[in-house]
């Protein structure tokens, strides 16, 4: 095998950040050019990654060698959490790659503790990213309660020093309606997939 | 003419004891055959009637031992099912007088101005039978039928300590003293309703355990009432350890189990196979009151279940104490670990199961500190009092003023500023 050049090890290493990736995304993170270009370096790639096909692309992780190149310990699998991932993905593109961000981080003050499915830094401000790829609006409303109970404690805004927004990322119009009604009262963004793409 | 008296002497002797059995006045054992008749206790093999044989009558302390040999296809459970039906039939009389209530009637009274009431005072005492019944069995029935009840109050006494020596006293019987010995039957579980005694015989234990070893002797006292029962405790130098909330308990479990297994391995190390053979002398006590509310906290049933395990070879033993023995609360491996049981009255059967194995507690009198302990079978005991003040006298040696102390564990403040943020599994 040929020693990996920086662009490969590059790709490497963002799957290991953000797991799964279909060919857009790893086309717009690494700025890989044509179609044709990104599944040719791809398939260079290819003793490293596993991949599938899904819709009109594919997605791609780290399967035990690319998992040894870059020392992750985490075992990727083709499951149901796959295209949450990917949609979470979509939104680290959309934010323009911040460098501050943390996939499933658990917030929690004395009372209320809950994981958000992403927490970063941008503009100066931290962000708490929330993805609703076919979840039940019970459990979206339940977990909007949950981050009313942290955002009226004040501990997050003593903490910070600003108070982060609760972003929503949804899939169908009607969904975007219905999480703004909900999320009234709190510092909010909703975005559907097809806004940020 | 002499022929005459002796005769008519005889048959009216016949016919008055005729009269009396008809009646059952007799003596007791006479009674119990029947309760065993009318109760449904004996066995019928055809035509045959096969009965509880007598075999001995024995005068023993404040009452009388009867033996039974019981026929086949009759249990010892079968007769103790009866034990309220044959105590009822044994304080009922049908004849109002007898020939002994005359005699103590005579004993007692009192010949001043004050007859009439005393000789009513008398026939209420004397006239109404209070007899307790005990069972027992080892090959034959025992039944022992007492005069008196049990007395319900036993103050505690200094002879009841045995100095140097891990046996604590935690009750009496008719007979004798019961001691439970530390080393021998180590860890022991406390059950009963509240109010039934059961801190006080922890209070007992402790007071107990403190006077008999005081330089050997170290405690970590656990109690969920908020630390109402061992206040009075706290500051003695023999108590290393005092929490009164889950997270406090925790914590002290944690050290006990450290301190424990430090001690264990130089136990091993040294070649001996336990604490007794080792010759070492200090013992540390985790005693838990109101354990049941430590059941919903996995993590301390677990430290629990193996302190119990282990700490027997290392001299670390527990007392446990619950006012609801359910199977969650005195789960299954402190149980088997744990086969020394105490229990107080409690308020149904199968919370006697749970905790002695068998029936039993739930049909205690109401008095607080009767009891039954069960080591390797059960008895009934009543456990002496010993009273608050006489404790703070006894224990006022020890007192040392533990503030400067850093062995306490500390106090857990609130953070005012508390948000964190922290990674998970699939970060």
């Amino acid at each position: 095998m040929k020693p990996l050049n920086k662009r490969q090890e590059q790709i490497l290493l963002s799957l290991k950040k953000l797991d799964y990736l279909d060919r857009d995304q790893l086309n717009r993170i690494h700025r890989l050019g044509t179609i044709r270009n990104t599944n040719r370096i791809l398939k260079q790639l290819s003793n490293y990654l596993s991949s599938y096909r899904e819709d009109y692309s594919t997605i791609y992780y780290l399967n035990k060698e690319g998992r040894e190149y870059v020392t992750s310990e985490k075992i990727r699998k083709k499951t149901n959490f796959v295209n949450h991932v990917i949609m979470r993905n979509q939104f680290y593109i959309y934010a323009g790659f911040p460098s501050k961000w943390k996939n499933e981080m658990k917030l929690s003050d004395r009372e209320i503790s809950i994981v958000c499915d992403a927490w970063f830094k941008a503009n100066g401000k931290y962000h708490i990213l929330e993805v609703d790829y076919q979840q039940t609006m019970k459990e979206n409303r339940n977990k909007i309660e949950k981050y009313r109970g942290l955002y009226t404690n004040k501990s997050m805004e003593s903490k910070l020093g600003h108070v982060p927004p609760l972003l929503w990322l949804t899939t169908t119009e009607l969904r975007k309606k219905k999480l703004v009604e909900l999320l009234k009262g709190l510092p909010y963004g909703v975005y559907t997939i097809n806004d940020i793409k | 003419m002499i022929f005459e008296v002796v005769t008519t002497t005889i048959f009216g002797g016949i016919a008055l004891k005729a009269y009396k059995l008809k009646s059952g006045a007799g003596n007791d054992s006479k009674k119990i055959n029947k309760i065993f008749a009318l109760s449904g206790l004996n066995v019928k093999d055809g035509s045959q009637t096969l009965t509880a044989q007598q075999l001995k009558k024995k005068n023993i302390e404040g009452g009388v031992e009867y033996r039974y040999r019981t026929p086949l296809g009759r249990s010892f459970e079968d007769y103790l099912s009866k034990k309220e039906a044959i105590q009822a039939g044994l304080n009922t009389r049908s004849v109002k007088f007898q020939m002994k209530d005359i005699k103590d009637y005579l004993k007692d009274l009192k010949f001043d101005k004050n007859l009439i009431s005393n000789l009513k005072e008398i026939q209420i005492k004397k006239l109404t039978n209070n007899k307790e019944v005990e069972m027992f069995y080892d090959g034959v029935l025992k039944i022992r039928v007492y005069n008196e009840p049990m007395s319900p109050k036993i103050k505690w006494e200094k002879e009841f300590l045995k100095p140097n020596s891990w046996s604590v006293l935690i009750g009496l019987n008719r007979e004798d003293k019961i001691y439970h010995d530390f080393d021998k039957r180590k860890s022991i579980i406390i059950a009963g309703v509240p109010g039934s005694g059961k801190s006080v015989v922890i209070k007992l234990i402790i007071t107990s355990l403190i006077l008999q070893n005081p330089d050997h002797v170290s405690f970590s006292l656990i109690d969920l009432k908020e630390g109402a029962a061992f206040t009075r405790y706290k500051n003695l130098k023999q108590v290393i350890n005092f929490g009164k909330n889950e997270e406090e308990a925790i914590e002290i479990l944690k050290d006990v189990q450290e301190k424990m297994n430090i001690d264990y391995k130089r136990i091993v190390d040294a070649g001996y196979e336990d604490v007794t053979e080792a010759n070492r002398k200090q013992r540390h006590f985790l005693i838990i009151d109101e354990a049941a509310d430590l059941a919903d906290t996995p993590k301390a049933m677990e430290l629990i279940t193996d302190i119990v395990r282990k700490g027997r070879g290392s001299g670390y033993y527990v007392i446990y104490s619950t006012q609801y023995p359910s199977m969650q609360a005195v789960s299954s491996q402190i149980k088997r670990n744990i086969p020394s049981r105490l229990s107080y009255v409690l308020d149904s059967s199968t919370a006697s199961v749970t905790v002695l194995d068998t029936k039993g507690a739930e049909d205690l009198p109401d008095i607080a500190g009767r009891g039954i302990y069960k080591d390797t079978k059960t008895k009934i005991i009543q456990t002496p009092f010993m009273s608050n003040g006489v404790i703070e006298e006894l224990i006022k040696p020890f007192n040392v003023k533990k503030e400067a102390l850093p062995n306490e564990t500390p106090e857990q403040k609130a953070r005012t500023n508390s948000f964190i943020v922290k990674e998970t599994r699939l970060s």
